[in-house]
């Protein structure tokens, strides 16, 4: 959240303030003799101590932590021990990792007290013995002591959540909404709080120094999610310059990839596609034209119409696309799209000419996408359509070239987002190519169509 | 199909780890059914979560058989000592052994219905290292565990935990060593680099369990259970990727074939072959990750020439041709910004191992290793006729004086006898 508008600023400052209050407020009924203070030391020490330790960016301690601040010692330590993340904020600072700006960084650290005291307040109300020990609450009556933390737990993701969402309205006008947010973070959730039911009897039978094994596995396991993210988002940039690399072939073409992955994209979120799907779509997007690599060079750069055994090759390309990625497994689906995504609604597109309902659905959503982004780039024969006038000409060829189901989810992702057309070429060599995505030059194939299939 | 020495060894390996744990845990058996079962429903408890934890075992990259929680479970079925209601535990380490045998035994069962092939290794190492750990531990300790503090028994616990997952991973680097021929200490630092995280998961769980037992009977199991279930997903995840990423490597590296530039088959040949030398020279896990791509995207700069080179055998082309090729390959791949080891083994695979001015720097192991790897399918390409390689071979010989570094061309030499032997 970067440049924060007026609304927003007034409730993060707000909100900070009423976590501040309420954090003096605690602080000054911690005492030594009930062990609050011992609580609220050892507890931040983990939420603190471990993130150092493990890097500030890949683990974060706050939720068992306070539960188990909550299971412990009540509402007042809680609060204080949620406050105590700013302290992991301002070594994340420090450390240069991972920047956020002062209002931030005060907006979470108040997010995160107040969630965790509010938490605090529903255990209270439902397990009024929290100052005895946890391990006879769940052994005398395990189902009441189990659902105080899990309610606990709930009533911590939703005020955090919901406290997120409200700002990133105020800021961003578009809100991921809370139930999602809610419901995706539910099974880790639940994972947390009994870990910091966990920590509670450790600190009732062992001792402070206990903590410290007890959130190992926990760390370990956000270690390994981090590991995860990273060899994600580097199989992604690699398969993005390797795709380059086969458009760098045409001046023409550069980016078309990028930007046929990124209308996939916004078609499969109004087609409301599960996430994994949108994301192999996306791959399906980018690796559509990687069969390009076949066709040569002088032939992609060719002036003037092509010849029959030139078409043959330019056609071919879906083909040897299929044949290069066959083996990803992940790409299944995105395979059959990129085969198919130059047939056509009526039968005449190709490598195989089906028809209708027989195209893959991915391999429909490629073609529209693939005709939009080259309709509104420049090409050397035409300058760039305009966005109204590619979809105008995309509406007309809904139901013979195009799956009318895709072209309203084209124009419905387009009212929702703007879109960014491709910048024109720069280059010096007046290379003219037939671009095989243009419906207007590269019509359907002759003869074809009618009697196959 | 023939099978490489590397492949008898670990087969020969694992069955000697196998024959061990079933040793061991027949031994037990044998031992526990003599007298009645003590406190059935601790050990009953115990044993579920085993086979819980053994069926949803998943694979994971790197051949590693991951069931955390069976591992985890069987740990804490070692050593606890109390158990909630139940109170102090009474019965022995046969009991456990035996337990964890059977339990992971029934855990494999819906496995083999679905046709995966039984992890022996993954199971044999589990049974032995709890064998040594409840043997450490129940004898000794359990009389005395009472009058221990928590303090002084977490030590304890932590301590003889320790001992058992090195002990795992020992048992880890033994298969490794067989299978790779790899020295006792690279092999044991692989072992903890790609496994010690999920060691330290699983130890820390097993003695929280343990530990928690004592007051919370069952549910102990249930509340750290959780966090190695994140712990496993995680792993998962990860796993996928990595494989995707080596799919996806292995088949854009076809790209050139598909193009006409280069013979088929060739990147994948280079790359097998290139790993092979490479481990041959001890190079380290990461190391031969970025050689096994280097040597997949090596003829990746082709795609940027506006023409091909002697139809892709670029050992034929000049220096000077090969080094550009390479340079562009190497821009490409900088591109990704994240495989720039990678990228350097690609830059430098066309230089020559000595300069004619000698003040050159080396090029690195990976480019070294890629370049007379690359020579050598060029001349030889698929076929597996004996004399064509001895001539490669001997090619390659000829060059140890300028262009190819002698240690690496010992290797390949090395490397292709064992495979024509196998």
């Amino acid at each position: 959240m970067s440049g924060w508008p007026l609304k927003a600023r007034i409730f993060a400052y707000g909100v900070s303030l009423v976590a501040a209050v309420l954090v003096v407020v605690s602080v000054s009924t911690l005492t030594w003799s009930q062990d609050s203070w011992r609580v609220v030391l050892a507890l931040a020490a983990v939420s603190f101590v471990v993130p150092f330790a493990f890097g500030a960016q890949d683990v974060v301690m706050v939720a068992p932590v306070a539960i188990a601040a909550a299971v412990i010692g009540g509402p007042g330590p809680a609060a204080v021990v949620g406050a105590s993340s700013a302290f992991t904020m301002l070594q994340r600072n420090l450390r240069g990792r991972f920047r956020t700006s002062a209002i931030s960084a005060a907006f979470n650290t108040a997010q995160l007290t107040l969630s965790a005291w509010i938490a605090a307040l529903a255990y209270e109300a439902l397990q009024p013995v929290h100052q005895t020990d946890y391990a006879s609450a769940l052994s005398g009556v395990p189902a009441r002591a189990l659902a105080a933390v899990v309610v606990a737990s709930l009533v911590y993701t939703l005020v955090n959540s919901s406290l997120f969402v409200i700002a990133d309205r105020l800021t961003n006008g578009r809100t991921p909404g809370t139930l999602r947010l809610v419901l995706g973070a539910m099974p880790s959730e639940v994972v947390y709080c009994l870990l910091g039911a966990g920590m509670a009897v450790l600190w009732e039978s062992v001792g402070a120094f206990a903590m410290f094994l007890a959130v190992l596995p926990l760390v370990v396991a956000q270690w390994a999610m981090r590991q995860y993210v990273d060899e994600r988002d580097s199989y992604q940039a690699t398969v993005r310059a390797l795709v380059k690399t086969v458009e760098t072939k045409d001046a023409y073409t550069r980016g078309h990839s990028e930007r046929v992955a990124q209308a996939c994209v916004l078609m499969g979120e109004s087609l409301q596609l599960s996430q994994s799907r949108i994301t192999a779509l996306q791959y399906a997007g980018i690796l559509h034209d990687i069969g390009k690599v076949g066709v040569s060079t002088t032939l992609l750069q060719k002036s003037g119409r092509l010849s029959e055994d030139e078409f043959q090759q330019v056609w071919l390309h879906p083909v040897r696309g299929h044949e290069i990625i066959k083996d990803i497994e992940f790409l299944r689906e995105a395979l059959v799209g990129i085969l198919h995504h130059h047939e056509r609604l009526d039968g005449r597109g190709y490598p195989m000419g089906l028809k209708g309902e027989e195209i893959p659905y991915f391999a429909r959503v490629i073609a529209v996408a693939d005709a939009f982004d080259s309709m509104t780039s420049t090409r050397s024969y035409r300058n760039a359509r305009t966005v109204p006038e590619a979809l105008d000409e995309i509406i007309q060829c809904r139901g013979s070239q195009f799956d009318p189901v895709m072209v309203d989810a084209l124009v419905h992702a387009l009212d929702r987002e703007s879109w960014q057309v491709s910048d024109p070429p720069v280059t010096s060599s007046a290379i003219s190519s037939a671009d095989h995505d243009d419906p207007v030059y590269f019509g359907p194939l002759p003869g074809r169509g009618e009697g196959e299939k | 199909m023939t099978r490489t020495r590397g492949e008898v060894d670990e087969a020969n390996s694992v069955l000697f780890l196998g024959v061990t744990a079933a040793a061991i845990g027949l031994l037990s058996l044998v031992v526990a059914v003599q007298q009645p079962l003590r406190q059935p429903n601790v050990v009953s408890a115990f044993f579920v979560l085993i086979v819980i934890g053994e069926c949803v075992r998943v694979t994971l990259q790197g051949d590693v058989d991951a069931a955390p929680l069976g591992a985890a479970g069987s740990i804490a079925f070692a050593l606890v000592y109390r158990y909630g209601h139940d109170g102090p535990t009474t019965f022995g380490a046969a009991t456990v052994i035996a337990g964890t045998t059977v339990a992971t035994f029934i855990g494999l069962v819906p496995h083999l219905v679905a046709g995966r092939a039984p992890a022996i290794s993954s199971v044999s190492r589990r049974v032995i290292v709890t064998a040594a750990l409840a043997i450490a531990f129940r004898p000794a300790f359990l009389p005395k565990a009472g009058h221990l503090t928590a303090k002084e028994l977490t030590a304890l616990f932590v301590v003889l935990v320790v001992f058992a997952q090195l002990l795992d991973l020992a048992l880890g680097a033994v298969i490794d060593i067989a299978r790779n021929r790899s020295a006792i200490g690279p092999a044991l630092r692989n072992q903890i680099h790609g496994q010690g995280s999920m060691a330290v998961a699983v130890g820390s769980t097993g003695v929280l369990m343990a530990l928690t037992a004592a007051r919370l009977g069952p549910w102990a199991l249930l509340i750290f259970a959780g966090p190695l279930l994140l712990v496993q997903f995680a792993f998962r995840r990860y796993s996928f990727i990595k494989r995707t990423y080596q799919q996806t490597i292995r088949s854009l590296s076809r790209m050139t074939e598909v193009a006409g530039l280069t013979e088929t088959g060739h990147a994948s040949r280079v790359s097998d072959l290139a790993v092979a030398v490479g481990r041959e020279l001890r190079m380290n896990e990461q190391d031969l990750e970025a050689l096994e791509y280097a040597a997949l995207m090596h003829d990746l700069g082709q795609l940027s020439l506006p023409h091909s080179v002697y139809n892709g055998a670029t050992v034929l082309a000049p220096l000077a041709e090969q080094q550009e090729i390479a340079r562009l390959g190497a821009e490409i791949i900088r591109q990704t910004a994240v495989l720039d080891t990678v990228a350097t083994f690609v830059e430098a695979q066309a230089n020559p191992y000595r300069s004619r001015a000698g003040d050159a720097v080396e090029p690195p192991l990976g480019s070294r290793i890629i370049k007379a790897v690359n020579a050598y399918d060029d001349v030889v390409g698929d076929t597996r006729d004996s004399v064509a390689r001895l001539r490669a071979l001997e090619q390659l010989q000829m060059g140890i004086a300028y262009d190819y570094d002698p240690r690496v061309v010992d290797a390949l030499d090395k490397v292709l006898s064992r495979s024509a032997q196998g």
